[in-house]
């Protein structure tokens, strides 16, 4: 199994939906790899701080809505509800690592709370944010009546954070790809002779070195796709290239 | 001092044109969903030194960069957001330096007790037009970042936006993670390397090429660069290079599939390898080990190298 593979079963891995073989293989990759463990690690912790909220209690009237509603639905018997339309694209938006740690408030009835449900979630970010992740639950104002539609889902993160959510996302790909490729590139040094190994992990330990000391942007990207295109030449048994080079 | 004073003038008139296109800002249109729209122009005339280099960063959209005949700045900005407040929060900044730099960049503003916004929904579109001589450095998100008329190379950079380079002379450096590369008509070193994005190249000569993907795929339409070097890890390479005479190709990918057909007017030393099918000129060839063959004069053939170590491998000739 390669890092991308576990990316994508990961969340089903952590909620036992994948089968056996599948879940062996997640198992085994996750006790080699650094990076793929900390994915997983975040995703666990996200996903038992969602399933750790208090079940929301909707409003009676709003029950009474959504019943008349499904009513309606089933002598119409063609389509599936607005508000069931509504819940799946909402859990849609959630994206897929959401979507299984709300399951049990859908299953607790909860898809009315859910149309009144704010989901915030904030990360560390670069300038200032909140530092744990955190999801704060709220009400909407004003409960809604039988006479009322459902107020719409609101998800709303500010600009700032799902920039530094993008950027945090990027540098995880390009951890994950150093990793994959130290991998490969590893195996190819221990072949050379003492002097060009050891100076294969100089020029590997400088690399990241710049990484660490490089301002978030543009110079920090530049510092890892020195690193990775250095790794990428050193894994098709090109030559090291000599210190100070790089892009 | 007449010169420093030049300078100043020139600084002047640069925040004279910012402060005339907020002024402008009467000129906020609404479109038909609310949003906000504001489109600002500036020009930064040269100062003691003629503008030798500009620098923008805008990760909150495009960035599109075209040189001409002139020898001053011209700044398109247009800002979108879905208020007013928003569109308060969005900033260009211009610094122009007296050695000749000028860095434009674009921010967001803390929120401030304002409503959240969404990304999606606040951008800054820039458009560029600078001195041919002048060299670019540019970066961007995820928006498109092009660039062409150039006539001393750029430095681009970009995570998920597409980079387009044409027309452009000098060195040409590029990198993104995942955003797509293609460079057309570029006449110098070129050096182009991502991760997760496609490369692609028509009509490229100059000293070098090095191009690097590491899943991407990469594709090259008449490169004719002294010394190609094209490789990836898992992404497939497709190439119609010509080898010139004691110039070098390489090709090399660890687990994508390579195909290169090559002009080689002045002959060619060619060495080609595939860990899975191997398809020469004359047929199939051994999988896993070394095939060579030559052709032309010894004094002006080219040094070529195709290989897949895992993949697949076909390799021919063009007359």
């Amino acid at each position: 199994m390669i890092c991308r593979e576990l990316q994508d079963r990961v969340v089903a891995y952590l909620d036992g939906d994948l089968d056996d073989r599948r879940a062996a293989e997640c198992r085994g990759h996750l006790r080699t790899c650094d990076a793929c463990r900390a994915l997983a690690d975040e995703h666990a912790r996200l996903r038992d701080a969602l399933t750790q909220l208090p079940a929301p209690d909707p409003a009676p009237a709003l029950w009474g809505q959504i019943r008349a509603r499904l009513d309606a639905d089933e002598v119409a018997a063609s389509q599936p509800s607005r508000l069931t339309r509504g819940v799946t694209r909402t859990l849609g938006r959630l994206g897929d690592w959401a979507r299984p740690a709300l399951r049990p408030l859908a299953l607790a009835g909860s898809a009315a709370a859910l149309a009144v449900l704010v989901v915030k979630l904030r990360t560390p970010t670069p300038h200032g944010g909140a530092v744990a992740p955190a999801v704060a639950l709220a009400p909407a104002a004003g409960a809604p009546t039988a006479t009322e539609p459902a107020p719409p889902v609101v998800i709303m993160r500010d600009a700032l954070d799902e920039r530094a959510d993008r950027e945090a996302v990027e540098e995880a790909r390009l951890r994950q790809v150093t990793t994959e490729l130290l991998a490969l590139a590893r195996p190819e040094a221990a072949t050379w002779g003492a002097g060009r190994a050891a100076r294969f992990d100089r020029e590997v330990e400088r690399r990241e070195r710049a990484i660490l000391a490089a301002a978030p942007g543009a110079a920090r990207a530049r510092a890892w796709h020195d690193l990775t295109a250095f790794l990428e030449r050193t894994a098709l048994g090109e030559q090291v290239a000599s210190a100070g080079g790089g892009r | 001092m007449a010169a420093r004073d030049a300078w100043r003038w020139a600084v002047a008139a640069a925040c004279v044109a910012v402060a005339g296109g907020a002024a402008a800002d009467d000129g906020t249109d609404r479109d038909g969903d609310g949003a906000v729209v504001e489109r600002a122009e500036l020009v930064i005339g040269p100062g003691r030194h003629a503008i030798g280099g500009i620098a923008i960063d805008n990760v909150l959209g495009d960035v599109r960069v075209e040189g001409y005949d002139g020898d001053s700045v011209q700044v398109v900005a247009v800002k979108h957001a879905p208020d007013a407040a928003a569109l308060a929060r969005l900033r260009v900044t211009v610094v122009p330096d007296p050695s000749g730099e000028v860095r434009l960049s674009t921010s967001l503003a803390e929120r401030g007790g304002k409503a959240a916004v969404a990304l999606a929904t606040v951008r800054i579109d820039l458009t560029v037009r600078v001195p041919r001589a002048a060299t670019v450095t540019g970066r961007v998100a995820t928006g498109r970042l092009e660039v062409r008329d150039l006539d001393a190379g750029a430095d681009l950079d970009s995570s998920t936006g597409p980079i387009v380079v044409r027309n452009v002379a000098g060195s040409v450096f590029a990198r993104s993670l995942d955003g797509s590369q293609r460079f057309e008509e570029v006449f110098g070193t070129l050096d182009s390397h991502a991760i997760d994005g496609d490369l692609s190249f028509d009509s490229v000569r100059g000293a070098t090429l090095t191009a690097q993907a590491y899943a991407g795929d990469v594709s090259g339409r008449r490169v004719g660069s002294r010394q190609v070097r094209v490789s990836s890890i898992d992404g497939q390479i497709d190439l119609d290079a010509e080898a010139v005479a004691g110039g070098a190709v390489t090709v090399t990918s660890l687990r994508g599939a390579v195909a290169v057909r090559l002009h080689a007017p002045g002959g060619a030393a060619v060495r080609t390898r595939a860990g899975g099918r191997l398809v020469m000129p004359d047929g199939a060839g051994p999988s896993g080990r070394w095939v060579e063959s030559q052709f032309g004069t010894v004094r002006s053939r080219a040094a070529v190298r195709v290989e897949s170590r895992f993949g697949d491998v076909s390799f021919s000739l063009v007359q």
